[in-house]
């Protein structure tokens, strides 16, 4: 087999538990929880104007590979509507995990919403290492922000993007 | 006259939704088609399909292996071959004796409507004269001449690997939504095929190649 790739949560407490959400489907959301679990988002509602827990997720590769590289990560469609919803994330990279707070943390930009061209996410800690062995790479720390201008329900979709080299 | 108007401002309630139905609908197969047609594969969650374009019918099985395009395989100077999948075994870039490379070629998992006899192979480059060969494929003139025309003999370092690409939505559509489209359903990924070779100085002369045969120069 090819590289095989997942993604992994990582969330509790410093050093914190991780749990592999698989490829597809609805893998996470934004709530006023710090867990692994896509299914009690209506439980922990995050009101207008609040923000989310931060969401610390990891791609993890195994299987046979010369190399991994060149991991960047993107939006490629924001929620619509977007009124009082914006995505932020930890533009450096954090290369070690912290608790999960609902405060302003690690996520400080907006998540960008094109293709980077470069390398975004590290890999050993550093954005061109790349990995040569199965392993994860550096953190996406996700965070939904919101308004008071942000409309009552579930948020509709965000589509995000991974792309990598293998060899 | 009242119950006249209200059943006008029904009307146009019941139009303007299906105008938006409509238009949700054509704007829906219009983006599929252009996403089959770069190659973008669609992936459904519950029933594990996989929609391609029609061109890509029908897969081999041979080379089915790895659910990729295409695979490479280096012919070596002594007459032995590596391919990236035999069977259950995978080779990777580490795997190639690069003293004795011949060529390197990518083949199809598809076949190519064409009249060439090596319908499987849709690239090969020449590691002695750093010559590419397009035998399927759409490349353009200006590949063609960057690629096809020089010679490029002496030390060359292989650049050879897939570049991917994975995108699937995150959130909630409300459940009386859900009943009629799925949104969550579908993932989509997309690869690219890169071949080519670096020589001392820094020059690099490579190709990527899409899911759908494009063949553009590699300039990242």
């Amino acid at each position: 087999m090819a590289a095989t790739f997942a993604w992994a949560q990582t969330y509790g407490t410093s050093p914190g538990t991780v749990a592999s959400l698989g490829i597809s489907g609805n893998l996470f959301n934004f709530k006023r929880a710090d867990d692994a679990t896509a299914a009690n988002y209506s439980t922990y509602p995050i009101s207008a104007g609040e923000k989310s827990y931060e969401v610390w997720l990891r791609a993890k590769f195994t299987g046979t590979f010369n190399k991994i590289d060149n991991v960047q990560f993107w939006k490629s469609t924001d929620f619509s509507p977007n009124t009082g919803l914006s995505v932020k994330w930890a533009p450096s990279i954090p290369s070690a995990y912290s608790t999960p707070v609902t405060g302003v943390n690690k996520c400080v930009s907006a998540v960008p919403t094109s293709d980077p061209g470069t390398p975004n996410v590290k890999c050993r800690n550093g954005l061109t290492s790349g990995l040569v062995a199965s392993g994860y790479t550096g953190y996406i720390v996700l965070q939904l922000v919101t308004t008071s201008a942000a409309a009552a329900g579930d948020t509709s979709l965000a589509t995000f993007t991974l792309n990598y080299d293998e060899s | 006259m009242e119950e006249q108007k209200k059943i006008e401002s029904q009307n146009n309630k019941i139009d303007e939704l299906l105008r938006k139905r409509q238009e949700g609908m054509f704007n829906f197969s219009e983006a599929t088609k252009g996403l089959l047609s770069m190659g973008v594969k669609i992936g459904k969650r519950s029933t594990g399909d996989i929609t391609v374009p029609e061109s890509y019918e029908p897969y081999l099985d041979k080379f089915n292996f790895s659910n990729l395009e295409f695979e490479w395989q280096v012919n070596y100077t002594d007459g032995t071959i590596l391919r990236q999948f035999e069977g259950e075994i995978q080779h990777n870039f580490k795997d190639i004796d690069h003293t004795k490379i011949k060529n390197v070629e990518y083949i199809s998992n598809f076949g190519w409507q064409t009249d060439m006899d090596e319908k499987r192979i849709i690239v090969r480059l020449n590691w002695e004269t750093g010559m590419f060969e397009f035998l399927n494929g759409f490349a353009s003139q200006e590949v063609k001449t960057k690629c096809c025309m020089n010679p490029l003999t002496g030390e060359k370092k292989l650049i050879l690997f897939s570049r991917k690409r994975l995108s699937q939505a995150q959130g909630e559509a409300r459940s009386e939504l859900r009943e009629f489209v799925d949104m969550m359903d579908e993932f989509f990924f997309y690869n690219r095929f890169i071949l080519g070779y670096e020589v001392p100085g820094g020059e690099k002369i490579a190709v990527i190649i899409e899911p759908n045969g494009d063949i553009k120069l590699f300039d990242n």
